[in-house]
């Protein structure tokens, strides 16, 4: 299978590599952004579902 | 605290999509039962024209996708929304301008679609004054979303929210794009898209791959951050995860489309780079499933008890085994195998049925009692509904699974002398019609438990009182102070219009860079130059063609494949479909391929009867019975204007070809009924001015311009 697809990536020509580094770098800049959070952030984020502002 | 607001929510918006989401299910799974019937008994079309598969089974994908999902979204986003912003959507008239615009635009669709109005893009069918009402009433959503989320009360945008946002923006490009059609008359429903041949076709699975992540996904995983941490009551696994799988499915689910074009005349690149986008999807997809499941870490035990839970892990099960499939068909090699065939079928059934089906039971088991104040009515028939869901499911896949791979392994199975060893297409329906049996028991199971569903929440609005307008309390909104040294990206994340620009930005670069280079670069579609536009009269045979929906069963795409080329012919152009507008190439061949029909030298005859009775000509053929075909006159009534059009767009025929058009399409009508009177030797009154003759005269040109090479 891991032939096949490698011998397919041979179509994928010039476009495969900008379509690539434009994936990655998403991806890192992501990845910069989640780990650069403070904890406490985080803490009221993940709150926010469950204090919904109701009187009940 | 002095700062405290007193607001409301508006539940009884939230109650009405309810309602909706409830009545479409009902009614498009029951229109999917009664067209997967009619592949078992072709008889109960009743030869009728509007009860007939190609005209219902696109009714029963936007009944359940745009109505049964859609208000299940609308359902969803209304709630949450209005509670993580801390405050009640922006306008009360919005909203109902929005419910009731949306829910006419489905009653138009379910009264045009069995009419035979459709544009034959799977999932973009409705035809284009119905798209234009679409757009309207997707931007006044827009509105009222935005709007809420600029006088809302809390700082941060919850990332349910991110994903609503991505929804509706992509929504937006796709539904624009995908609907750039130009109509043939004000007065006319009928319109020709301007993409032709393989532009259409990469549009069209740019975009109906695209509906599928962004309408039946992303809004989805929406819902799955917000209400499973409320089912369970503790907070989603990891905020962190959200934020990376969030970025990393946006980004790459656009690219994904052109894995519904392997092995067609699509180019190469295009082709190679769906394959690697697709195959990479499994990584935020799966972040997404892992997120929902984690959540529940230490509350297990409640799953024993607690149907919502149930509902929701399952759909959230689904959901990981349909994305983790997905790419798996998207591999060349697998593809070559299920594409086209049942399997297929089964895969979305996972992600429907089980993914959004489920996800959407379990939100209205747990929302529709706490806006109406009061218990679920029966917390023993959820369960049984639970178990009904998830039977059925199995029912229904199961089967189609195995269909797939026993019809795909018999159309390419050669015998020891090199010959098909099932060179009958038939035969390999045949086989599998006791799957498509099954399936009817899987499908009967699933809405039985959707009834059962119904009863059951109608019982709990009566035991209840909506609370129309729910008393909330929140403190005032602190204007935001950028702090030095803040990272940009808390300003993003806090602003609903650069969270809107920044997520533009990138579902938009896949599909740029997907369908720039195809149309810019000619060799991309080299011409051919023995390929001629449509007759008039194949024109409008063509036309009927589409109406009918033949599309949903027959392929006009012959792949590169020995037991393709030697069934159907020489595999298909991209210069052949270059006047094809729309394209029909389709995606499913519950009959034959038909891109070489008339290379085959049927006699209009053997067309004739076949369309009219197809068991009289092929014993146990589950094709419906066309005898309108035969009885209806062919309206001519737009054939100017529909070669006009055509010309707008840049199909070459001569100037001042529309006026003379009629002439050549009686001639050709004589000359087919002339042959169809010798050859059947009945006299035939007046089939030159029937349909049936305008169908088969497209039916037989198709595949033999390249012959004429």
């Amino acid at each position: 299978m891991f032939k096949s697809l490698l011998s397919n990536a041979e179509h994928l020509n010039w476009m495969g590599i900008p379509s690539l580094l434009t994936f990655t770098t998403i991806f890192v800049i992501a990845l910069v952004l989640v780990f650069t959070k403070k904890k406490e952030m985080y803490e009221h984020l993940e709150s926010l579902p469950l204090e919904d502002g109701t009187k009940k | 605290m002095s700062n405290m607001e007193q607001f409301s929510y508006d539940n009884k918006i939230v109650r009405n999509f309810a309602l909706a989401t409830i009545i479409w299910a009902l009614v498009g799974m029951s229109v999917g039962l009664w067209a997967a019937i009619e592949l078992y008994f072709p008889s109960m079309n009743l030869d009728l024209s509007w009860l007939t598969f190609g005209r219902i089974r696109p009714l029963h994908t936007n009944a359940v996708i745009f109505a049964f999902v859609g208000n299940g979204i609308f359902m969803g986003v209304y709630y949450s929304l209005q509670r993580l912003v801390k405050a009640r959507m922006y306008s009360d008239t919005l909203s109902k301008i929005h419910f009731w615009g949306w829910n006419f635009i489905i009653v138009l669709a379910a009264i045009t679609l069995p009419l035979g109005y459709t544009q034959s893009g799977e999932y973009a069918e409705l035809s284009w004054p119905i798209d234009i009402m679409i757009a309207v009433v997707w931007i006044i959503f827009g509105i009222n979303m935005f709007g809420t989320m600029i006088k809302r009360r809390e700082n941060h945008l919850y990332v349910a929210i991110w994903f609503y946002i991505a929804t509706w923006v992509t929504v937006t490009v796709l539904h624009v794009f995908k609907s750039l059609a130009i109509p043939i008359a004000l007065t006319s429903l009928t319109s020709y898209p301007v993409y032709s041949g393989v532009t259409d076709a990469l549009v069209q699975w740019w975009y109906g791959h695209n509906a599928v992540a962004f309408f039946l996904t992303t809004p989805y995983l929406g819902l799955m951050y917000y209400f499973m941490p409320k089912a369970a009551n503790r907070p989603v696994y990891s905020y962190k995860l959200s934020i990376i799988h969030f970025w990393s499915l946006i980004f790459i689910y656009i690219w994904a489309g052109p894995h519904h074009l392997l092995y067609t005349s699509l180019p190469d690149w295009a082709q190679s780079l769906g394959t690697v986008f697709s195959i990479s999807l499994v990584a935020p997809s799966w972040g997404g499933m892992l997120n929902g499941l984690l959540t529940l870490r230490g509350a297990w035990d409640r799953v024993r008890e607690d149907p919502i839970l149930k509902f929701m892990v399952v759909a959230v099960t689904a959901y990981g085994m349909s994305t983790f499939e997905g790419p798996m068909l998207s591999i060349k090699s697998i593809n070559a195998i299920s594409h086209f065939t049942d399997w297929t079928v089964a895969h979305v059934h996972i992600g429907t049925l089980g993914w959004n089906g489920m996800l959407t039971f379990g939100i209205l088991y747990w929302l529709i009692p706490r806006i109406y104040n009061t218990k679920l009515h029966s917390v023993s028939s959820a369960n049984t509904h639970f178990w009904l869901s998830t039977l059925g499911l199995l029912f229904y896949s199961v089967p189609l699974y195995w269909a797939g791979w026993t019809q795909s392994l018999m159309w390419k199975q050669f015998n020891a002398d090199g010959f098909l060893q099932y060179n009958e297409f038939l035969s390999t329906v045949t086989r599998i019609l006791p799957m498509y049996g099954m399936r009817i028991i899987g499908g009967t199971i699933y809405l039985t438990g959707v009834i059962l569903m119904t009863i059951n929440l109608k019982k709990t609005m009566n035991s209840g009182k909506l609370i129309e307008n729910e008393a909330a309390e929140a403190p005032a909104r602190v204007k935001y102070v950028k702090h030095a040294g803040e990272h940009w990206h808390r300003l993003v994340e806090r602003r609903p219009m650069q969270m809107l620009l920044w997520a533009t930005i990138t579902i938009l670069i896949g599909g740029f860079v997907e369908y720039f280079p195809l149309v810019m670069v000619d060799d991309n579609i080299p011409k051919i130059d023995s390929v001629m536009p449509y007759t008039p009269l194949e024109l409008e045979g063509r036309d009927i063609y589409i109406r009918e929906g033949c599309v949903s069963c027959h392929s006009q795409q012959i792949r590169p494949f020995r037991s393709e080329t030697v069934r159907y012919g020489e595999y298909s152009k991209a210069g052949e479909a270059i006047y094809d507008r729309p394209f029909l190439w389709g995606s499913k061949r519950t009959g034959p391929d038909l891109a070489r029909e008339g290379e085959r030298k049927r006699s209009h005859g053997w067309h004739y009867d076949h369309l009219r009775d197809p068991r009289e000509i092929s014993d146990g053929s589950i094709m419906p019975n066309y005898p309108w075909l035969i009885s209806d006159d062919l309206d001519t009534g737009y054939l100017i204007a529909k070669i006009k059009t055509l010309q707008l767009l840049g199909t070459p025929y001569p100037e001042g070809y529309a006026e003379i058009a009629h002439d050549d399409l009686v001639a050709q009508a004589k000359q087919i009924a002339d042959e169809l009177r010798a050859e059947k030797k009945i006299p035939m009154e007046g089939v030159e001015n029937k349909e049936i003759i305008a169908v088969i005269a497209y039916l037989q040109r198709l595949g033999t311009d390249i012959s004429a090479e």
